[in-house]
């Protein structure tokens, strides 16, 4: 009976609290009648081993209570998995590129080839564990809270050129580098002509687009299979690939934050003159102060464009509500670029009085260093541009709505 | 051929889960417990181990489809298990999607 007693102890605890007691004493009377069949077959009792052995025949307590848990029994289930392992494919196919880029950059700036290749292979590694971790960890998350993930459910075609990845070759690269378009930009081509002519060819006998567009060279490059002609909003207009592009920026940015990503560049700010550059005023500027100063500020704006581009995934017709996100982000870009400028640390060294001022800091100040901080001042004005430019197309989207349903004919 | 056996036990997990459910829900119009229950239905022919059998049992009480009671029997209590009047109208309408179902197949396997 120890056996058992102690078999069933080891279920117990694995069992939620409330059932345990329930399904122990079920469970309990399982085994005790079937060790009494079996000792009635043999005609004596049982020897430990024997005990064991119908035991074992019940199961592995971890397997015996996993069974009477609610919920997947899963981490990443079937109906998830491709999702996932497209996420993860796709993630380390940019982890490949972005280390290779930062090779040949570390390469031509004089490093140790040997050295910087061996960084390379362990930014791969460590970002390819990071990768499978934090897309395992989303897909946990999905698959118990139940969420619905609006574009898993009603994805349009429109969206999935960027599938397309897999089968990209240098052809295809080519073209994209080119200005020929890219294979999103290409297949998408619309008309207001109706489906049925999509077998004509579509050189000559499509009508013409209502607005010039950047891809019209592309169109005269003759394609022969036939169009894809929809009622669908215009290819620039996905939310699946804005919501994830802000997924991915937003993590990049607080895991770069945190210190839990380098973006390995090679050299520290000291080597700075070695490299020709002159930090100028920008090497007086206390930069630890200034990451305290701001650590819950980025980070916050960071989580925030993780959560943007969620709730983007999750409701990709609430243009409005994601024009009011849009807008809030883009002044707070549009506040810290103007705080940068005004009020911040960096003030003095980035402010500029106009354009005449900006020039004279351009020339070097010895003789051959370029000098960094009028380059800190125009970065400083892109980020309050940008952030203008954000605030202004998520006032556009709060104020328009979502685009009417109907032929796409005018790009814009 | 151990492959070829590995997937003839797989497809036939398969097709044998649901009709599981059936064999529970049709033997239990009679009240049991889960070791006579379990002897019922390999006497039947559907074998069954208690692996599944106890939790698909603890699975259709939670659902409403079953009642039970603890009750003394044989010196142990034992929990018994019963068909409830929910379980009786949802064992009517599968049994005819049973009979739909195999009355189909009958037809495409020997037309």
């Amino acid at each position: 009976m120890n056996l058992v007693d102690e078999y069933l102890r080891a279920v117990s605890v694995l069992l939620p609290k409330a059932q345990a007691d329930d399904i122990i004493a079920e469970l309990r009377d399982t085994i005790l009648s079937r060790i009494e069949a079996r000792e009635a077959e043999l005609g004596r009792p049982l020897t430990d081993d024997e005990t064991e052995a119908v035991l074992r025949e019940i199961g592995h307590p971890l397997v015996v209570a996993a069974r009477y848990r609610e919920g997947p029994q899963h981490v990443v289930g079937p109906t998830l998995y491709p999702y996932w392992a497209f996420a993860v494919k796709l993630g380390l196919a940019i982890q490949v590129v972005a280390a290779v880029l930062v090779l040949f950059g570390r390469t031509i700036a004089g490093g140790d080839f040997g050295l910087a290749i061996g960084q390379a292979i362990s930014s791969v590694i460590n970002g390819a564990f990071m990768l499978v971790g934090i897309a395992t960890l989303a897909a946990w998350f999905i698959e118990r809270q139940g969420y619905r993930i609006g574009y898993l459910d009603e994805w349009h075609v429109r969206d999935l050129w960027f599938l397309e990845f897999v089968a990209w070759d240098w052809d295809t690269l080519r073209d994209g580098l080119a200005g020929r378009g890219w294979p999103g930009q290409r297949r998408w081509r619309r008309s207001s002509a109706p489906p049925s002519s999509s077998s004509a060819s579509s050189q000559g006998d499509e009508p013409k687009p209502q607005a010039p567009r950047p891809e019209a060279k592309a169109e005269r490059r003759s394609e022969s299979r036939p169009e894809t002609k929809m009622d669908l909003p215009p290819p620039h207009w996905s939310p699946a690939g804005h919501g994830l592009m802000l997924i991915t920026f937003g993590t990049v940015l607080v895991l770069w934050w945190l210190r839990l990503a380098r973006l390995d560049i090679g050299f520290a700010a000291s080597d700075l003159p070695a490299h020709g550059f002159d930090a100028g005023p920008l090497a007086a500027v206390n930069w630890e102060g200034l990451r305290a100063t701001l650590f819950w500020p980025v980070l916050a704006y960071g989580l925030g464009i993780v959560a943007r581009g969620a709730l983007l995934l999750a409701y990709p017709w609430a243009v409005r509500a994601q024009g009011f996100l849009e807008a809030a982000s883009g002044a707070a870009v549009a506040a810290f670029g103007v705080w940068l400028w005004t009020a911040s640390p960096l003030s003095s060294a980035v402010r500029v009085d106009g354009f005449a001022q900006f020039f004279q800091r351009l020339a070097p100040l010895d003789g051959h260093a370029v000098p960094l901080a009028p380059l800190a001042t125009a970065l400083v004005a892109i980020i309050t541009v940008t952030g203008l430019c954000t605030l202004m197309r998520g006032l556009w989207d709060l104020v328009a709505g979502p685009p009417p349903a109907g032929p796409w004919a005018v790009w814009i | 051929m151990g492959a070829d056996g590995d997937l003839y036990e797989s497809l036939r997990m398969e097709l044998r889960r649901g009709s599981l459910t059936l064999g529970v829900l049709a033997r239990l119009r009679e009240e049991r417990y889960g070791y006579t229950l379990r002897q019922a239905l390999a006497a039947d022919g559907l074998e069954m181990e208690e692996s599944t059998l106890y939790p698909l049992l603890r699975r259709l009480e939670a659902q409403g489809l079953l009642v039970s009671e603890w009750r003394e029997e044989e010196k142990r209590r034992k929990r018994f298990y019963r068909l409830s009047a929910a379980g009786e109208a949802m064992l009517a309408r599968l049994l005819d999607e049973w009979r739909r179902i195999s009355a189909s197949l009958e037809k495409i396997i020997e037309p």
